[in-house]
Protein backbone atom coordinates (compact mmCIF):
# COMPACT_ATOMS: atom_id res chain seq x y z
CA UNK A 1 0.00 0.00 0.00
CA UNK A 2 1.40 3.39 -0.97
CA UNK A 3 2.24 5.69 1.91
CA UNK A 4 -0.23 8.59 2.28
CA UNK A 5 1.16 12.01 1.40
CA UNK A 6 1.81 13.08 4.97
CA UNK A 7 4.06 16.03 5.74
CA UNK A 8 5.23 16.32 9.34
CA UNK A 9 7.23 18.71 11.38
CA UNK A 10 8.37 18.13 14.93
CA UNK A 11 6.25 15.18 16.01
CA UNK A 12 7.75 13.51 19.07
CA UNK A 13 6.42 9.97 19.26
CA UNK A 14 7.45 8.87 22.71
CA UNK A 15 4.29 7.28 24.04
CA UNK A 16 1.94 4.54 22.94
CA UNK A 17 -1.13 5.54 21.03
CA UNK A 18 -3.67 3.83 18.84
CA UNK A 19 -3.58 3.47 15.11
CA UNK A 20 -7.22 4.26 14.51
CA UNK A 21 -7.06 7.42 16.59
CA UNK A 22 -4.01 8.59 14.71
CA UNK A 23 -5.66 7.95 11.40
CA UNK A 24 -8.76 9.79 12.52
CA UNK A 25 -6.69 12.78 13.58
CA UNK A 26 -4.74 12.75 10.36
CA UNK A 27 -7.95 12.69 8.38
CA UNK A 28 -8.47 16.36 9.18
CA UNK A 29 -7.42 18.94 6.64
CA UNK A 30 -4.91 20.31 9.09
CA UNK A 31 -3.61 18.69 12.24
CA UNK A 32 -1.96 20.95 14.76
CA UNK A 33 0.42 19.34 17.21
CA UNK A 34 1.89 20.62 20.43
CA UNK A 35 5.49 19.97 21.50
CA UNK A 36 4.50 16.81 23.26
CA UNK A 37 1.73 15.74 20.95
CA UNK A 38 2.27 12.47 19.18
CA UNK A 39 0.78 10.55 16.31
CA UNK A 40 1.19 6.93 15.37
CA UNK A 41 1.73 4.12 15.12
CA UNK A 42 -0.22 2.36 12.45
CA UNK A 43 0.68 -1.24 12.84
CA UNK A 44 -0.82 -4.73 13.00
CA UNK A 45 -3.21 -5.06 15.91
CA UNK A 46 -4.74 -7.78 17.99
CA UNK A 47 -8.39 -7.63 19.03
CA UNK A 48 -8.67 -6.23 22.55
CA UNK A 49 -4.95 -6.61 23.19
CA UNK A 50 -2.15 -4.12 22.94
CA UNK A 51 0.41 -4.74 20.30
CA UNK A 52 3.90 -5.62 21.36
CA UNK A 53 5.13 -2.23 20.18
CA UNK A 54 2.51 -0.52 22.33
CA UNK A 55 3.74 -2.23 25.45
CA UNK A 56 7.32 -1.43 24.53
CA UNK A 57 6.50 2.25 24.14
CA UNK A 58 4.75 2.29 27.50
CA UNK A 59 7.88 0.91 29.11
CA UNK A 60 9.81 3.93 27.89
CA UNK A 61 7.60 6.44 29.60
CA UNK A 62 5.38 5.89 32.59
CA UNK A 63 1.82 7.24 32.23
CA UNK A 64 2.27 9.48 35.28
CA UNK A 65 5.24 11.16 33.57
CA UNK A 66 3.24 12.15 30.55
CA UNK A 67 2.88 15.91 30.34
CA UNK A 68 -0.54 17.53 30.42
CA UNK A 69 -0.31 18.71 26.85
CA UNK A 70 0.53 15.29 25.51
CA UNK A 71 -2.25 13.94 23.44
CA UNK A 72 -2.96 10.28 23.58
CA UNK A 73 -5.64 8.82 21.43
CA UNK A 74 -6.72 5.60 23.02
CA UNK A 75 -9.26 3.39 21.38
CA UNK A 76 -11.36 0.99 23.29
CA UNK A 77 -13.37 -1.92 22.09
CA UNK A 78 -17.04 -1.99 23.04
CA UNK A 79 -16.58 -5.28 24.80
CA UNK A 80 -13.82 -4.05 27.09
CA UNK A 81 -16.11 -2.64 29.75
CA UNK A 82 -15.47 1.08 29.80
CA UNK A 83 -17.35 1.35 33.07
CA UNK A 84 -14.49 -0.45 34.81
CA UNK A 85 -11.97 2.00 33.49
CA UNK A 86 -13.79 5.27 34.06
CA UNK A 87 -13.55 5.57 37.85
CA UNK A 88 -9.85 4.70 37.65
CA UNK A 89 -9.32 7.33 35.01
CA UNK A 90 -11.07 9.94 37.11
CA UNK A 91 -8.93 8.97 40.08
CA UNK A 92 -5.62 9.10 38.25
CA UNK A 93 -6.17 12.32 36.37
CA UNK A 94 -8.89 14.31 38.17
CA UNK A 95 -10.00 17.38 36.34
CA UNK A 96 -7.76 16.88 33.36
CA UNK A 97 -8.60 13.41 32.17
CA UNK A 98 -11.02 13.17 29.35
CA UNK A 99 -11.50 9.97 27.47
CA UNK A 100 -11.01 10.45 23.76
CA UNK A 101 -14.15 8.42 23.24
CA UNK A 102 -14.21 5.52 20.91
CA UNK A 103 -12.52 6.76 17.81
CA UNK A 104 -14.60 4.64 15.56
CA UNK A 105 -14.43 6.72 12.43
CA UNK A 106 -12.68 3.92 10.60
CA UNK A 107 -15.20 1.35 11.76
CA UNK A 108 -18.26 0.32 9.84
CA UNK A 109 -20.37 2.10 12.42
CA UNK A 110 -20.59 3.35 15.97
CA UNK A 111 -21.03 -0.14 17.33
CA UNK A 112 -18.71 -1.76 14.86
CA UNK A 113 -16.29 -4.21 16.32
CA UNK A 114 -13.06 -2.99 14.84
CA UNK A 115 -9.66 -4.06 15.95
CA UNK A 116 -9.11 -1.70 18.84
CA UNK A 117 -5.99 -1.29 20.84
CA UNK A 118 -6.60 -0.50 24.45
CA UNK A 119 -3.77 -0.06 26.86
CA UNK A 120 -5.31 0.66 30.18
CA UNK A 121 -2.57 2.84 31.70
CA UNK A 122 -2.59 4.90 28.55
CA UNK A 123 -6.32 5.22 28.70
CA UNK A 124 -6.00 6.54 32.23
CA UNK A 125 -4.15 9.55 30.95
CA UNK A 126 -6.07 10.12 27.75
CA UNK A 127 -6.64 13.76 26.98
CA UNK A 128 -9.09 14.91 24.40
CA UNK A 129 -7.68 18.42 23.87
CA UNK A 130 -10.53 19.19 21.55
CA UNK A 131 -10.47 16.00 19.52
CA UNK A 132 -13.82 14.45 18.95
CA UNK A 133 -15.15 11.93 16.57
CA UNK A 134 -18.52 11.24 15.08
CA UNK A 135 -19.60 8.56 12.70
CA UNK A 136 -19.03 10.65 9.64
CA UNK A 137 -17.25 13.71 10.87
CA UNK A 138 -13.84 14.14 12.40
CA UNK A 139 -12.55 17.22 14.10
CA UNK A 140 -8.94 17.29 15.12
CA UNK A 141 -7.35 19.93 17.29
CA UNK A 142 -4.55 18.16 19.01
CA UNK A 143 -3.23 20.93 21.17
CA UNK A 144 -3.97 24.50 22.05
CA UNK A 145 -0.35 25.40 21.38
CA UNK A 146 0.81 24.64 17.89
CA UNK A 147 4.31 23.30 17.61
CA UNK A 148 4.16 21.79 14.17
CA UNK A 149 1.88 20.61 11.47
CA UNK A 150 0.94 17.37 9.87
CA UNK A 151 -1.17 17.44 6.78
CA UNK A 152 -2.90 14.90 4.63
CA UNK A 153 -4.32 15.44 1.20
CA UNK A 154 -8.14 15.44 1.09
CA UNK A 155 -8.30 12.43 -1.25
CA UNK A 156 -6.60 10.31 1.43
CA UNK A 157 -9.36 10.80 3.97
CA UNK A 158 -10.84 7.35 3.52
CA UNK A 159 -14.35 8.63 3.05
CA UNK A 160 -14.44 10.80 6.15
CA UNK A 161 -15.58 14.40 6.16
CA UNK A 162 -13.06 16.49 8.01
CA UNK A 163 -12.96 19.88 9.64
CA UNK A 164 -9.93 21.42 11.31
CA UNK A 165 -11.79 23.82 13.56
CA UNK A 166 -11.55 22.77 17.20
CA UNK A 167 -15.08 23.08 18.57
CA UNK A 168 -16.33 22.91 22.12
CA UNK A 169 -18.52 19.94 22.97
CA UNK A 170 -22.10 21.24 22.94
CA UNK A 171 -23.86 21.32 26.27
CA UNK A 172 -26.94 19.72 24.72
CA UNK A 173 -25.24 16.60 23.39
CA UNK A 174 -27.12 14.45 20.89
CA UNK A 175 -25.70 11.15 22.13
CA UNK A 176 -24.62 10.05 25.57
CA UNK A 177 -21.04 8.85 25.21
CA UNK A 178 -18.43 7.25 27.44
CA UNK A 179 -16.81 10.65 27.86
CA UNK A 180 -20.02 12.01 29.40
CA UNK A 181 -20.04 9.12 31.84
CA UNK A 182 -16.39 9.77 32.56
CA UNK A 183 -17.06 13.46 33.12
CA UNK A 184 -19.96 12.72 35.47
CA UNK A 185 -17.86 10.17 37.37
CA UNK A 186 -15.09 12.75 37.71
CA UNK A 187 -17.56 15.36 38.94
CA UNK A 188 -18.92 12.99 41.56
CA UNK A 189 -15.38 12.04 42.58
CA UNK A 190 -14.41 15.70 43.01
CA UNK A 191 -17.77 16.65 44.54
CA UNK A 192 -18.12 19.32 41.88
CA UNK A 193 -20.80 21.83 42.77
CA UNK A 194 -21.52 24.36 45.47
CA UNK A 195 -19.69 23.63 48.69
CA UNK A 196 -21.81 23.03 51.80
CA UNK A 197 -21.94 26.22 53.82
CA UNK A 198 -21.47 28.43 50.75
CA UNK A 199 -24.27 30.73 49.60
CA UNK A 200 -26.41 29.10 46.91
CA UNK A 201 -25.97 31.24 43.77
CA UNK A 202 -29.13 33.19 43.09
CA UNK A 203 -30.93 32.88 39.76
CA UNK A 204 -34.25 33.65 38.17
CA UNK A 205 -35.72 31.20 35.68
CA UNK A 206 -39.05 30.84 33.88
CA UNK A 207 -41.54 28.36 35.29
CA UNK A 208 -43.03 25.63 33.14
CA UNK A 209 -46.49 26.72 34.30
CA UNK A 210 -45.95 30.39 33.54
CA UNK A 211 -44.20 33.31 35.21
CA UNK A 212 -40.77 33.06 36.73
CA UNK A 213 -39.17 32.32 40.07
CA UNK A 214 -36.12 33.78 41.77
CA UNK A 215 -34.37 31.51 44.25
CA UNK A 216 -33.79 34.32 46.76
CA UNK A 217 -37.56 34.90 46.94
CA UNK A 218 -37.77 31.63 48.90
CA UNK A 219 -35.28 32.71 51.56
CA UNK A 220 -36.63 32.27 55.07
CA UNK A 221 -37.61 28.65 54.54
CA UNK A 222 -35.50 25.65 53.53
CA UNK A 223 -35.43 24.87 49.80
CA UNK A 224 -34.90 21.51 48.14
CA UNK A 225 -33.43 22.31 44.73
CA UNK A 226 -33.41 19.35 42.36
CA UNK A 227 -31.89 19.24 38.86
CA UNK A 228 -33.20 16.71 36.38
CA UNK A 229 -34.43 15.87 32.91
CA UNK A 230 -37.14 13.64 31.43
CA UNK A 231 -34.51 11.10 30.39
CA UNK B 1 -39.36 12.83 45.45
CA UNK B 2 -43.16 12.83 45.46
CA UNK B 3 -43.25 10.92 48.72
CA UNK B 4 -40.69 13.30 50.11
CA UNK B 5 -42.84 16.22 48.98
CA UNK B 6 -45.92 14.64 50.59
CA UNK B 7 -44.01 14.48 53.88
CA UNK B 8 -42.11 17.77 53.82
CA UNK B 9 -43.89 19.95 51.26
CA UNK B 10 -45.31 22.21 53.98
CA UNK B 11 -41.98 22.91 55.64
CA UNK B 12 -39.64 22.95 52.66
CA UNK B 13 -39.95 24.64 49.25
CA UNK B 14 -39.44 22.08 46.49
CA UNK B 15 -38.01 23.41 43.22
CA UNK B 16 -37.09 21.42 40.11
CA UNK B 17 -34.76 22.75 37.41
CA UNK B 18 -35.02 21.18 33.97
CA UNK B 19 -31.56 20.68 32.47
CA UNK B 20 -30.30 19.03 29.25
CA UNK B 21 -31.52 15.60 28.18
CA UNK B 22 -29.37 13.08 30.00
CA UNK B 23 -30.01 10.28 27.49
CA UNK B 24 -31.39 11.82 24.31
CA UNK B 25 -32.85 9.78 21.48
CA UNK B 26 -35.61 9.91 18.88
CA UNK B 27 -38.38 10.17 21.47
CA UNK B 28 -36.59 12.81 23.54
CA UNK B 29 -34.30 14.83 21.31
CA UNK B 30 -31.55 17.08 22.61
CA UNK B 31 -32.98 20.59 22.95
CA UNK B 32 -32.19 22.89 20.04
CA UNK B 33 -34.34 25.87 20.96
CA UNK B 34 -35.52 27.31 24.23
CA UNK B 35 -39.13 27.00 23.02
CA UNK B 36 -38.63 23.26 22.61
CA UNK B 37 -37.25 23.07 26.12
CA UNK B 38 -40.15 25.07 27.58
CA UNK B 39 -42.67 22.83 25.84
CA UNK B 40 -40.88 19.75 27.11
CA UNK B 41 -40.86 21.16 30.64
CA UNK B 42 -44.66 21.29 30.54
CA UNK B 43 -44.81 17.67 29.37
CA UNK B 44 -42.24 16.62 31.98
CA UNK B 45 -44.27 18.25 34.75
CA UNK B 46 -47.43 16.56 33.52
CA UNK B 47 -45.85 13.12 32.93
CA UNK B 48 -44.18 13.03 36.31
CA UNK B 49 -47.15 14.71 38.04
CA UNK B 50 -44.83 17.20 39.70
CA UNK B 51 -46.76 19.36 42.14
CA UNK B 52 -44.01 21.92 42.74
CA UNK B 53 -42.44 24.57 40.46
CA UNK B 54 -40.45 23.28 37.50
CA UNK B 55 -37.99 25.94 36.31
CA UNK B 56 -36.43 25.85 32.89
CA UNK B 57 -32.71 26.51 32.64
CA UNK B 58 -31.48 28.32 29.53
CA UNK B 59 -30.25 26.40 26.50
CA UNK B 60 -26.60 26.71 27.56
CA UNK B 61 -27.37 25.31 31.02
CA UNK B 62 -26.03 28.38 32.83
CA UNK B 63 -27.60 27.53 36.20
CA UNK B 64 -26.92 23.81 35.80
CA UNK B 65 -23.24 24.43 35.08
CA UNK B 66 -23.00 26.87 37.96
CA UNK B 67 -24.36 24.18 40.29
CA UNK B 68 -21.94 21.45 39.16
CA UNK B 69 -23.40 20.01 35.89
CA UNK B 70 -24.27 16.63 37.38
CA UNK B 71 -27.27 14.87 35.79
CA UNK B 72 -29.54 14.67 38.83
CA UNK B 73 -28.21 16.32 41.97
CA UNK B 74 -30.18 17.91 44.80
CA UNK B 75 -29.25 20.76 47.10
CA UNK B 76 -30.87 21.40 50.44
CA UNK B 77 -30.61 25.14 51.04
CA UNK B 78 -31.05 26.57 54.51
CA UNK B 79 -33.24 29.52 55.50
CA UNK B 80 -30.31 31.93 55.01
CA UNK B 81 -29.74 30.80 51.44
CA UNK B 82 -26.65 28.66 52.15
CA UNK B 83 -26.11 25.08 51.06
CA UNK B 84 -26.92 22.85 54.02
CA UNK B 85 -26.56 19.55 52.19
CA UNK B 86 -25.48 18.49 48.71
CA UNK B 87 -26.77 15.16 47.40
CA UNK B 88 -24.69 14.51 44.27
CA UNK B 89 -27.06 11.76 43.13
CA UNK B 90 -30.56 12.48 44.37
CA UNK B 91 -31.59 9.89 46.94
CA UNK B 92 -34.81 10.42 48.85
CA UNK B 93 -33.91 8.62 52.13
CA UNK B 94 -30.66 10.57 52.36
CA UNK B 95 -32.52 13.83 51.72
CA UNK B 96 -35.15 12.84 54.27
CA UNK B 97 -32.45 12.48 56.94
CA UNK B 98 -30.93 15.81 55.91
CA UNK B 99 -34.29 17.61 56.07
CA UNK B 100 -35.01 16.18 59.52
CA UNK B 101 -31.58 17.31 60.72
CA UNK B 102 -31.97 20.78 59.19
CA UNK B 103 -35.39 21.35 60.73
CA UNK B 104 -34.07 20.06 64.07
CA UNK B 105 -31.36 22.74 64.08
CA UNK B 106 -33.74 25.58 63.26
CA UNK B 107 -33.28 25.53 59.48
CA UNK B 108 -29.71 26.83 59.60
CA UNK B 109 -26.27 25.32 59.06
CA UNK B 110 -24.69 22.28 57.46
CA UNK B 111 -26.30 18.91 58.11
CA UNK B 112 -25.28 15.24 57.69
CA UNK B 113 -21.69 16.15 56.89
CA UNK B 114 -22.81 18.51 54.12
CA UNK B 115 -22.31 16.19 51.17
CA UNK B 116 -23.31 12.72 49.99
CA UNK B 117 -21.26 11.33 47.09
CA UNK B 118 -22.77 7.82 47.08
CA UNK B 119 -23.87 6.84 43.55
CA UNK B 120 -27.02 5.09 44.92
CA UNK B 121 -26.91 2.60 42.08
CA UNK B 122 -29.86 0.47 43.24
CA UNK B 123 -32.26 3.40 42.95
CA UNK B 124 -30.86 4.21 39.48
CA UNK B 125 -31.27 0.61 38.37
CA UNK B 126 -34.86 0.40 39.57
CA UNK B 127 -35.98 3.84 38.39
CA UNK B 128 -33.60 4.57 35.50
CA UNK B 129 -35.48 2.70 32.78
CA UNK B 130 -38.42 5.11 32.94
CA UNK B 131 -36.21 7.93 31.70
CA UNK B 132 -34.14 5.80 29.35
CA UNK B 133 -37.15 4.43 27.49
CA UNK B 134 -38.24 7.94 26.52
CA UNK B 135 -35.16 8.22 24.30
CA UNK B 136 -35.27 4.72 22.80
CA UNK B 137 -33.59 3.25 20.87
CA UNK B 138 -30.56 5.56 20.82
CA UNK B 139 -30.60 6.20 24.56
CA UNK B 140 -30.22 2.49 25.18
CA UNK B 141 -27.48 1.89 22.61
CA UNK B 142 -25.52 4.94 23.71
CA UNK B 143 -25.63 4.02 27.38
CA UNK B 144 -24.80 0.40 26.52
CA UNK B 145 -21.72 1.52 24.62
CA UNK B 146 -20.62 3.81 27.46
CA UNK B 147 -21.45 1.40 30.30
CA UNK B 148 -21.92 -2.14 28.97
CA UNK B 149 -24.75 -4.02 30.66
CA UNK B 150 -26.26 -0.96 32.31
CA UNK B 151 -29.39 -0.66 30.10
CA UNK B 152 -30.16 -4.37 30.55
CA UNK B 153 -29.72 -4.04 34.30
CA UNK B 154 -32.07 -1.04 34.27
CA UNK B 155 -34.62 -2.97 32.23
CA UNK B 156 -34.40 -5.87 34.68
CA UNK B 157 -34.70 -3.45 37.59
CA UNK B 158 -37.82 -2.03 35.98
CA UNK B 159 -39.33 -5.51 35.58
CA UNK B 160 -38.62 -6.27 39.23
CA UNK B 161 -39.90 -2.86 40.28
CA UNK B 162 -42.82 -4.12 42.38
CA UNK B 163 -40.38 -6.18 44.44
CA UNK B 164 -37.61 -3.61 44.65
CA UNK B 165 -39.52 -0.36 45.12
CA UNK B 166 -40.03 -0.85 48.86
CA UNK B 167 -36.25 -1.20 49.23
CA UNK B 168 -34.81 1.02 46.50
CA UNK B 169 -37.25 3.91 46.14
CA UNK B 170 -38.10 4.70 49.69
CA UNK B 171 -38.65 8.20 50.96
CA UNK B 172 -37.32 7.20 54.37
CA UNK B 173 -34.29 5.14 55.38
CA UNK B 174 -34.90 1.42 55.95
CA UNK B 175 -35.28 0.50 59.63
CA UNK B 176 -32.12 -1.19 60.99
CA UNK B 177 -33.95 -4.52 61.46
CA UNK B 178 -35.07 -4.57 57.83
CA UNK B 179 -31.53 -3.73 56.69
CA UNK B 180 -30.11 -6.60 58.73
CA UNK B 181 -32.78 -8.91 57.29
CA UNK B 182 -31.87 -7.91 53.75
CA UNK B 183 -28.18 -8.50 54.34
CA UNK B 184 -28.92 -11.90 55.86
CA UNK B 185 -31.25 -12.79 52.97
CA UNK B 186 -28.65 -11.77 50.38
CA UNK B 187 -26.07 -13.87 52.23
CA UNK B 188 -28.34 -16.90 52.26
CA UNK B 189 -29.07 -16.56 48.53
CA UNK B 190 -25.34 -16.25 47.80
CA UNK B 191 -24.64 -19.33 49.92
CA UNK B 192 -27.35 -21.30 48.14
CA UNK B 193 -25.94 -20.30 44.75
CA UNK B 194 -22.41 -21.33 45.77
CA UNK B 195 -23.69 -24.69 46.98
CA UNK B 196 -25.70 -25.23 43.81
CA UNK B 197 -22.65 -24.40 41.71
CA UNK B 198 -20.52 -26.79 43.75
CA UNK B 199 -23.07 -29.58 43.26
CA UNK B 200 -23.22 -28.96 39.54
CA UNK B 201 -19.43 -29.09 39.17
CA UNK B 202 -18.19 -32.65 38.41
CA UNK B 203 -15.91 -34.17 41.06
CA UNK B 204 -12.16 -34.33 40.39
CA UNK B 205 -10.87 -37.15 38.22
Amino acid sequence: MAAPPVRRRRPSPDVAIAARGSLAALAADRTVMGDNAVLGFVDPQIVQSPTASGLKALGRKRPEDIEDRTLILADVDNTLGVSTVLPLAAHHAPGRCRLTQQVTALDAGRRGRGHAVCIMPVLLTAFANGVRSRRDHVVAGLSTEAGGEATMEPESRMGMVADDRPTAEPYNFEHFRAKHLLEDTGRIWRGQGIEPGAPAPDFELPRADGGSLRLSELRGEPVLLHFGSPT
Amino acid sequence: MKKLHDTWGRSVHFVDVLVRQAHPGPGARAYRTFGEKMADAGRYRWMEAIAWPVLVDDLQGTVHQCYGTLPAPSYLIDIEGRVAFYNLVTHAPTLDRAIVALLDQGGRGIVEGGIDRTPHMLASLVDGWRGLRRGLPDSRWDLGAAAPGMPSAMWLGHQLRPLLVPIALRARPLPPGARAGLVAGAGLIALALVRAAARATPRGR
